[in-house]
C-alpha cells in the first residue's frame, strides 16, 4: 500500500492545504506539526507560484507574500526534509506546471523523493498532458494525483482508471475560495469514480466549516480545506499554528460525529 | 471529412439508392444539352423521395437567374450550381436570394484557379473543363488554393481515395463515374462512397496524430484545469466543423466585407520609401478596419462560432483594449453579454477604450492582481471561465493560450496575409522580401506571415517589445529574453526568473505588455522560420512619431515598434526590394499616453 493509500485507509481523511513561506517558513513548520498533532491524515503543501490561475482571492494572496518573503523551491525541499524528522503523514505538493518544469522534472521529483514527498498536485496539468510530469514522478515513487470536476462527465471514466494515490474531486465550478453552499452533485462524482477504481476520492474547493468538511467526507473518502485555513493564517499570523490546531481539531471532531 | 456529391440522378430508383447511401449531396441537371437532363416536373418528383438530409443541387448552364429562383422557391433545389459563363453579379443575384451557390471553375486554367479564389459564390467546384469524367490533368495545383472546394472531374472507386489525400477536398462530385451503360449504377454507387468513407477514417486518424493537443513543434498543448477540458474539446469540434462550413464562412465573409471593411489596403508609402533611400514599403492597413485593428477579424469570426454553439455571453482579457473594444462591437452586433477583463493600469493608461467598451455595452472589470496588467487580465478572464462555462465563450485576443486558440486565431487572422499576399502580386508582380509586425502575444503578426509561411524567399520579422532595453529588467522581448515554460494553458517562451515564477514585464505598449509569446512564434523561431528582433520604447515612439510626419498616419504604439524596425531595415537593402509593414491598428488611443512620454500633459 502508498504511503497516501494508507492516509485513507478504514478512515475518513481529512486533509488541511496551506502554502509554504506564508507568513514564513518557520511558521510553516509549525503548522504542519500543529495540523499533524489535532489529527490531520494528509497535508497539502502548496510551493508559491507568481500567477496561480485556479486560485481565488485568499490562496493567491498567500502566494504573494509567500513569494515577497523571497521564498523559492530550495527552502521549500530544505523545509520539507527538516521536517520528515517527526512528521510521518503523508505530504504532497500542490503547485503549477512552470515551477516544476523550469526546476527540471528530473531534479523535482528526485529531490521530492529525497525529502519525503509522497505525491503532486499541478492543477494546470490534465490527464492529455500529464504523461510529461507523471512518467518522471512515478521514477521517484510520487504519486501524481488526479483531478476530476463537475464538468468532466464521460472523462471520470478514463482520469480514474489511470489515478494514483487519491482522487481529488473539485466540488464546484470556479476558482479555490470558500462558498456558501456547494451545489454539484458530489454523489454522482464519486459514483462514477467507484464504476472504475479503487483509489479513494478527496472532495475540494469551496469547503468552510467543520460541518461541510464532515458531511464531504461522508459522501467520498476525504475532505480538502484550503482557503479557510489560509484566512487564518493571513489573520493570526506566527500565532496561527494554535488557532489552525484547533481547527482541524473541530474537523475531525464533527468527523467522528457525523 | 470529406461530403460527397452524387450527380445528375434522373430516375426514381437512383432517388432511393441515394436515400441508402446518404451522400451529402444530389444533383439534378437542368440543361437540355445534357443526356442528363430533368425537366422541372421530373425533379419536384424526384425531390419529393428525397431523404430530406440530402441537399438537392440544381446543375445550370446559363440559365437565366429566374429559372434558378423559381426551382429554389419552390423546394425542388437546395444549392445552385453554376457551370456556364455566370459573372460575379450573376452570382450575388442569387446569393442576395438567399440562395446558396456553387461556382465551378476549370483546374487546367491558372487564371480559372485565381478567378476561383476570389469568387463570390459561397462553395467553389475544380473540375477539368468540359466532358465526360475527364480527370484533372494535375491535382497538385489544387494544393494551392486557399478556400474550401469540390473535387470533380473523372472521379470514380478506383482513384477517389487518393485524390483526396493530394488535393483535401471539401467535398467530391462524381457523375460518369458511377454508370454503367449511361445509367447510375448502384453498385459503382455504393463502391464509391465507400471508398470516400474509408479514406475519411483514416486521415481523420493521422489529424488526431498530427493535431495531438495542438503541439507546435514542442510548444502549444492544453495546461489548463480540468473544469476547462470539456470546454476546450467542445470548441475544438465545433470548430473543426464550420470551419469549411460554407454558411459560417458566407456570414463571417459578410460580416468581415460590410461590417469590418475589408479587404484592408495595402498602401504604398511612398514618401517614407524615399526618405529611407532603400526598400520599397507597403503599409498593410488594419488600422482602417472598423474599431481601429486587426482585433477585429478574429472576434467576428469567434463570436460567430461561440453564437452558433449557443453560447449567449463573451469574455475576454484586453491590454491595451483594442481587443476588448472589438469584443464589445461583436457582441452589441450579435446580441450577446459582453464583460471584458483589463488590467487595472492599463485602464488608467488607455481611459478612452475604457470608455468606449462601456458604451458599446460591454461591463469592464478592472483587474488588481498581479501587475495589473494584461498577463493578470488574461488569468482573470480564465478564472471566470472556470466559474461559467455553459452560456459562456472565452473570446481570446491572441494566438495564444491552450489548443485550440492558437489554431483557431491565426486561422481568423490569416485573412491578413491571404490578402497582401495577392494585393503585392497584383501591385509589383513578386512577393516581398520581407514582412515585417509587431509581437505581444502575436496575433497580427501570425496573420501576417502566415501565407509567406511556405514562401522561402520572404523572410519574416516579428518586433517585440524591449521597452527600455533588453539589458534591463523592463522589458517585454520574450523571445530574446525569456526562456521556455508553461503558464496560461501553453508552453512557449517566457520572461521568468529562475525559479519559473513569471517576470513583471514591461511596455510603453500595453498590447505589448505580456510576458509570453504565441506558441506558434516559439516554433517558428525554434526552426529559424522567423526572426524576432527587439524594439524599444525609444524607438517606437520615434517611429510613432515619423510615420504620422511622413505618410499623415497615426499607428497604434504597438504598431509603431514594426514601423520602428523597417526604419532600419530598409535603408540597408536595395530599391528594387520590397517590405511589407503591418499597421496593426490606429493610435489615437496613444496620444496623451505618448504626450506624456514626451513630458507634456494633456487631457482627454
Amino acid at each position: 500500500m502508498s504511503k497516501i493509500a494508507e492516509a485513507f485507509n478504514n478512515k475518513k481523511a481529512f486533509i488541511p492545504f496551506i502554502t509554504c513561506g506564508d507568513p514564513d517558513l518557520e511558521t510553516t513548520k509549525k503548522l504542519v506539526i500543529e495540523m499533524e498533532a489535532n489529527g490531520a491524515d494528509l497535508i497539502e503543501l502548496g510551493i508559491p507560484f507568481s500567477d496561480p490561475t485556479a486560485e481565488g482571492p485568499v490562496i493567491q494572496g498567500a502566494n504573494i507574500r509567500a513569494l515577497l518573503n523571497g521564498i523559492t523551491t530550495d527552502d521549500i525541499f530544505g523545509m520539507v526534509a527538516e521536517l520528515r524528522e517527526t512528521v510521518k503523514i503523508p505530504l504532497v505538493f500542490m503547485t503549477y506546471a512552470n515551477v516544476v518544469f523550469s526546476y527540471g522534472k528530473d531534479r523535482f521529483f528526485a529531490n521530492c523523493k529525497n525529502a519525503g514527498i509522497d505525491g503532486i498536485i499541478l492543477p494546470d496539468v490534465p490527464f492529455e498532458e500529464k504523461a510529461e510530469f507523471e512518467v518522471v514522478a512515478m521514477e521517484y515513487d510520487v504519486d501524481f494525483i488526479s483531478m476530476i470536476a463537475p464538468t468532466s462527465k464521460e472523462r471520470i471514466d478514463m482520469i480514474a482508471k489511470e489515478a494514483k494515490g487519491f482522487i481529488y474531486v473539485v466540488s464546484s465550478l470556479g476558482v479555490t475560495g470558500t462558498r456558501a453552499e456547494i451545489n454539484s452533485n458530489i454523489k454522482d462524482l464519486v459514483e462514477r469514480v467507484r464504476k472504475n477504481t479503487d483509489v479513494p476520492c478527496a472532495v475540494g474547493f469551496g469547503i468552510s466549516n467543520p460541518k461541510q468538511a464532515a458531511t464531504m467526507a461522508g459522501i467520498s473518502d476525504g475532505a480538502i480545506v484550503g482557503s479557510a485555513i489560509v484566512r487564518m493564517i493571513e489573520k493570526y499570523g506566527k500565532d496561527s499554528p494554535k488557532e489552525v490546531g484547533r481547527f482541524v481539531k473541530d474537523i475531525k471532531e464533527a468527523y467522528h460525529a457525523s | 471529412m470529406t461530403n460527397i456529391k452524387l450527380c445528375g440522378l434522373t430516375r426514381e430508383e437512383d432517388i432511393k439508392n441515394a436515400n441508402e447511401l446518404k451522400p451529402e449531396y444530389i444533383g439534378f441537371v437542368f440543361y437540355d444539352k445534357s443526356r442528363r437532363n430533368v425537366s422541372k416536373a421530373q425533379a419536384k418528383k424526384l425531390k419529393s423521395l428525397l431523404n430530406p438530409e440530402i441537399k438537392a443541387v440544381g446543375v445550370f448552364v446559363d440559365a437565366p437567374t429566374s429559372t434558378v429562383e423559381e426551382l429554389y422557391t419552390e423546394n425542388i433545389i437546395d444549392v445552385a450550381q453554376l457551370h456556364g459563363h455566370e459573372d460575379e453579379d450573376y452570382i450575388k443575384e442569387l446569393m442576395d436570394n438567399n440562395i446558396p451557390v456553387i461556382k465551378t471553375f476549370n483546374a487546367n486554367s491558372p487564371e480559372e484557379l485565381i478567378k476561383a479564389e476570389k469568387s463570390a459564390a459561397d462553395m467553389i467546384m475544380i473540375d477539368a473543363g468540359s466532358g465526360d469524367g475527364v480527370p484533372i490533368k494535375d491535382l497538385k495545383l489544387l494544393t494551392y488554393l486557399d478556400r474550401p472546394f469540390i473535387l470533380a472531374g473523372g472521379l470514380n472507386k478506383e482513384n477517389v481515395a487518393d485524390a483526396i489525400e493530394i488535393t483535401k477536398p471539401y467535398a467530391v462530385d462524381v457523375s460518369t463515374g458511377i454508370e454503367t451503360d449511361s445509367h447510375k449504377d448502384k453498385n459503382k454507387m455504393k463502391q464509391f462512397v465507400e471508398a470516400v468513407r474509408k479514406d475519411e477514417v483514416a486521415v481523420r486518424k493521422d489529424e488526431v496524430a498530427e493535431n495531438s493537443n495542438g503541439r507546435f513543434g514542442v510548444h502549444g498543448g492544453q495546461y489548463i484545469p480540468e473544469t476547462l477540458m470539456n470546454a476546450v474539446i467542445e470548441l475544438e469540434k465545433a470548430y473543426n466543423h464550420y470551419k469549411n462550413d460554407p454558411e459560417f464562412n458566407r456570414e463571417l465573409t459578410d460580416l468581415l466585407n460590410n461590417y469590418a471593411g475589408r479587404p484592408s489596403l495595402l498602401y504604398y508609402a511612398k514618401k517614407m520609401t524615399e526618405d529611407l533611400g532603400g526598400a520599397k514599403i507597403y503599409l498593410k492597413r488594419e488600422d482602417l478596419n472598423h474599431t481601429g485593428s486587426h482585433k477585429i477579424n478574429n472576434v467576428l469570426g469567434q463570436a460567430l462560432l461561440a453564437k452558433k454553439m449557443g453560447k449567449t455571453r463573451l469574455i475576454a482579457e484586453t491590454g491595451a483594449g483594442q481587443h476588448g473594444v472589438a469584443t464589445a462591437t461583436a457582441a452589441a452586433l450579435l446580441g450577446m453579454d459582453c464583460v471584458v477583463f483589463m488590467g487595472k493600469e492599463d485602464t488608467e493608461r488607455q481611459a478612452l477604450n475604457v470608455y468606449r467598451m462601456r458604451l458599446l455595452g460591454a461591463e469592464v472589470i478592472p483587474v488588481t492582481s498581479g501587475t495589473a496588467t494584461l498577463k493578470d487580465a488574461v488569468s482573470e478572464a480564465m478564472r471566470e471561465w472556470t466559474s461559467r462555462i455553459d452560456d459562456t465563450h472565452y473570446c481570446l485576443g491572441s494566438v495564444m493560450g491552450p489548443h485550440p486558440f492558437p489554431t483557431i486565431v491565426r486561422d481568423f487572422q490569416a485573412i491578413i496575409s491571404k490578402e497582401s499576399r495577392s494585393q503585392i502580386l497584383e501591385a509589383e508582380g513578386k512577393l516581398p522580401d520581407a514582412v515585417i509586425a509587431c509581437v505581444g502575444g502575436g496575433s497580427n503578426a501570425i496573420g501576417s506571415f502566415y501565407h509567406y509561411i511556405n514562401d522561402e524567399g520572404v523572410e519574416l520579422i516579428g518586433c517585440e517589445a524591449a521597452g527600455r532595453g533588453i539589458d534591463t529588467f523592463e522589458t517585454a522581448a520574450t523571445v530574446n529574453t525569456g526562456k521556455i515554460g508553461i503558464f496560461h494553458g501553453m508552453k512557449s517562451y517566457f520572461c521568468q526568473d529562475e525559479y519559473g515564477q513569471i517576470a513583471p514585464v514591461y511596455s510603453i505598449s500595453a498590447g505589448l505588455d505580456y510576458p509570453g509569446v504565441g506558441p506558434e512564434h516559439a516554433y517558428l523561431h525554434d526552426i529559424g522560420r522567423a526572426k524576432y528582433v527587439p524594439v524599444t520604447d525609444e524607438e517606437a515612439v520615434e517611429a510613432f512619431e515619423y510615420i504620422a510626419k511622413t505618410e499623415g498616419i497615426i499607428a497604434a504604439i504597438e504598431s509603431s515598434h514594426a514601423i520602428a524596425y523597417a526604419k532600419k531595415l530598409a535603408p540597408t537593402m536595395n530599391k528594387d526590394q520590397i517590405i511589407i509593414v503591418t499597421v496593426s491598428g490606429r493610435g489615437d488611443k496613444d496620444c496623451a499616453a505618448i504626450a506624456r512620454y514626451r513630458g507634456e500633459d494633456i487631457h482627454e
